[in-house]
């Protein structure tokens, strides 16, 4: 048995030999040296990838006008490996009024009439036309190219990754549901293996009633979130 | 340390004889082929009639290349019939007609034969044969044509003239290879500034120079690679200059280490580009000259580096066995028996199995060319019985690699000239691919020579390593003993106090000084920038202290 074994192991080594001595490629005959780094870097310390990330979000709508809009929410998430990964968010907001728009409803007009004499009985206030959004659900996916590390004052050294989202949002407004093209940019700092606080920009892009015309409305919004991976 | 300051000439016998003569291939080819009817050879007059008639229908545009070619060849195979001028010409025929035909290499071969075999190398005839020689060595890697070349024709003092003062570097590479040293050393000394192989010929100059034990001459050879103004009028491209400088850098940085002037050799080794070939052996290397020049722990930060995940598949026995040196002088017992237990247990089971590989009754070039395939085919470790890092490191020395460049050359020649033959023509391609299948063999058998030679410089250097762990382990029993007692053994040689200096020779404000944040993570922008930050331990310390 034993030398059977062994007879079947030459005759595999041989057809081995003969099948590379065919198929040799002239390429891994010439080589390269080992002594180029394969990857700039070696054994990263801080790992994404399939570990689900739960965070807080906390941010705010920019570029409104008349109103001021809070967003707090949850975010849920997964990297594939270092580079690529998906997240879903939940965000609810708190919609307030502006300085300029409880200026402008303190306005009090009585509205003019080209046809005869104002009614001095009828009162106007004005107020301008918008469209809060109530609640926002963002499915993107990640790419994060960019991993590095930050020299504090020369203090301290913290690691950041620099990431691109894109994807589609659900958003609850005072006109309906609607459907917007996420995309956005972010940047996560480290604390640790398993903590992280990030910075994120979004754009969602989606169309609106203004004046009784469709119009192209971009939410801006930048929030600020806390983030642990587990395993 | 080891100072490996060899020469990289490949000229080697096997090689020597594959440059046959056409009279032996003509004998060979006759008796393995019907003759063909086409050829009149009942005279050395006849056939000097036909070679002519071929040529001159060929030049008046009355026949096709691939014609031509066919009557060539036709009668190639009774060129061992033909007067010695005619098969000089008829040689040279063919080498222009293989060039067209896009074989360049092959091209060569067969310049070489009819310059070889010419009563005069010189003679007019021969000048395509001379200009293809030229234009091939420039884009192709046939260097060792060149030497069997010169190694077997004398010029007479007279020049090449498309080669110009280049060719005393092939000249003076096969006076090498015979043992002609001072003619060698003459040869490469009469190279232009201006020329293509000014530099390897000083890069050459100066081995023999090291090997001659004229270290001064050798070192003012290397100068002469990095003098701005060499560089500036070499007409090689910006990588090719580099990669010249920095073998004249690691070479100027051993050569400073042998002759104890550490400071000036860790600058030298410093100096060599982390992109190019020679990176880790410089940054190895400058740990030692780290080390004797006062700075343990830039040495100890050199080896964390050389022992990163980047080259972990590089065999260096003697990485840790340095770092257990360094801890020893430091009176760091700990961490020194720790590194000679590294070098025990990382290194040993793989040398035992490569013992056991050197040990077999056959063993041959032939054998270790098998090895060698296997392991560039992607064989596991396991079938290979042998650890891939030693094998890796072996088929990658810088000797290696430019003889696997020349016959991965000759392959892709051979395996076009297989698949189309010569004008689209398969059927007289034959004699071509006999060349071919000869030199290819030649460095077949070379590259499992040479691999199977690296071996067993590895085995013998684990071997001295190996003695030298053993007496630096006796030697750490008794210090450790001498320290419990209160005593320090050779205190007096004891490295009591570590300089608290970051900023060295070399390592100026210009760069990046890391102390390595221990994450784990190495990136490569920081190689060669770690500081180990350690105290001595040494007793006579803590005496001086209290």
């Amino acid at each position: 048995m034993h030398l059977l074994r062994l007879l079947a192991g030459s005759a595999a080594l041989l057809w081995a030999s003969a099948a590379f001595s065919l198929d040799l490629d002239p390429g891994e005959i010439r080589g390269k040296s080992s002594k180029e780094p394969v990857d700039v870097l070696q054994n990263r310390y801080f790992l994404k990838s399939w570990r689900p990330e739960l965070g807080l979000i906390a941010g705010t709508m920019l570029d409104e006008a008349y109103i001021s809009t809070r967003i707090t929410g949850l975010r849920l998430g997964l990297f594939f490996n270092e580079w690529l990964g998906a997240e879903v968010q939940s965000q609810r907001t708190t919609v307030t009024s502006s300085t300029d728009r409880k200026a402008l409803n303190k306005l009090r007009f009585r509205p003019y009439n080209p046809n005869g004499p104002i009614d001095n009985t009828v009162i106007v206030t004005p107020d301008p036309e918008v469209n809060a959004i109530h609640q926002v659900i963002d499915v993107n996916a990640i790419v994060a190219p960019f991993y590095g590390k930050l020299n504090v004052l020369n203090l301290a050294i913290i690691y950041t990754d620099i990431y691109a989202t894109g994807g589609i949002a659900m958003l609850d407004t005072d006109q309906g549901a609607k459907t917007a093209v996420s995309l956005g940019a972010g940047e996560r700092f480290y604390i640790g293996k398993a903590w992280s606080v990030r910075v994120d920009f979004k754009d969602r892009i989606f169309n609106e009633t203004r004046a009784g015309a469709t119009s192209r409305r971009n939410a801006k919004s930048i929030d600020f979130g806390v983030g642990y991976f587990f395993n | 340390m080891r100072l490996r300051l060899t020469t990289s000439l490949l000229l080697t016998a096997t090689l020597a004889s594959v440059g046959m003569s056409s009279m032996a291939f003509a004998k060979k080819a006759a008796k393995s082929k019907a003759k063909p009817q086409v050829v009149d050879p009942s005279s050395p007059a006849a056939l000097h009639k036909q070679l002519m008639a071929v040529k001159r229908a060929y030049l008046g545009g009355d026949t096709n290349r691939s014609t031509t070619w066919t009557k060539l060849t036709d009668l190639h195979e009774y060129s061992a019939k033909m007067a010695m001028n005619d098969r000089v010409s008829l040689l040279s025929s063919q080498a222009s007609l293989l060039t067209e035909a896009g074989y360049p290499i092959l091209a060569s071969i067969y310049a070489s034969q009819a310059i070889k075999l010419a009563p005069d190398p010189l003679t007019s005839e021969l000048e395509p044969a001379w200009s293809i020689l030229h234009r091939v060595s420039e884009k192709r890697p046939i260097q060792n044509v060149l030497e069997i070349v010169a190694g077997s024709i004398d010029l007479q003092g007279r020049k090449i003239p498309i080669f110009g003062s280049d060719w005393n570097y092939f000249a003076g590479n096969a006076a090498a290879h015979n043992g002609q040293t001072e003619k060698a050393l003459q040869l490469y000394g009469q190279l232009n500034i201006e020329g293509r192989y000014f530099f390897p010929a000083k890069y050459q100059q100066a081995m023999l120079y090291i090997e001659s034990e004229k270290p001064a001459a050798a070192e003012d050879a290397l100068k002469a690679i990095l003098f701005p103004g060499a560089q500036k009028m070499s007409p090689l491209n910006e990588k090719q200059r580099r990669d010249m400088a920095d073998y004249a850098y690691l070479a100027l940085g051993r050569l400073y280490y042998e002759r104890q002037r550490f400071g000036e050799s860790t600058k030298m080794y410093r100096m060599v580009s982390r992109d190019g070939q020679n990176f880790y052996d410089a940054l190895y290397e400058q740990s030692w000259s780290f080390f004797m020049a006062g700075y343990p722990m830039h040495a100890l930060g050199g080896l964390y580096a050389v022992e990163s995940p980047f080259y972990k598949e590089v065999f260096n026995p003697e990485a840790p066995l340095l770092r257990a040196m360094v801890h020893y002088w430091l009176c760091r017992y700990d961490a020194s028996r720790n590194a000679l237990a590294d070098f025990m247990e990382r290194y040993q089971p793989d040398v035992e199995k490569l013992t056991e590989y050197l040990d077999r009754k056959h063993l041959d070039p032939e054998t270790a060319y098998s090895l060698f395939e296997n392991l560039v085919s992607g064989v596991s470790e396991q079938s290979l019985g042998i650890s891939r890092s030693i094998l890796k490191t072996a088929a990658e020395k810088d000797s290696m690699l430019l003889i696997r460049d020349q016959y991965a050359s000759i392959l892709e020649e051979k395996s076009r000239l297989e698949a189309k033959g010569i004008f689209g023509n398969k059927t007289r391609s034959n004699q071509s691919m006999d060349y071919m299948d000869r030199w290819a063999q030649a460095l077949r058998k070379d590259v499992g020579k040479h691999f199977l030679g690296e071996l067993q410089e590895m085995k013998r250097d684990y071997d001295r390593l190996f003695a030298q762990a053993e007496f630096l382990y006796v030697e750490l029993l008794m210090s450790e003993k001498d320290q419990l007692l209160g005593k320090e053994l050779h205190a007096s040689s004891k490295i009591t106090h570590v300089s608290k200096r970051m900023q060295v020779n070399s390592w100026d404000k210009q760069t990046q000084s890391w102390k390595d944040a221990r994450n784990g993570e190495y990136w490569w922008d920081e190689l060669g920038y770690y500081i180990e930050p350690v105290e001595s331990m040494c007793a006579v310390q803590s005496k001086a202290t209290k």
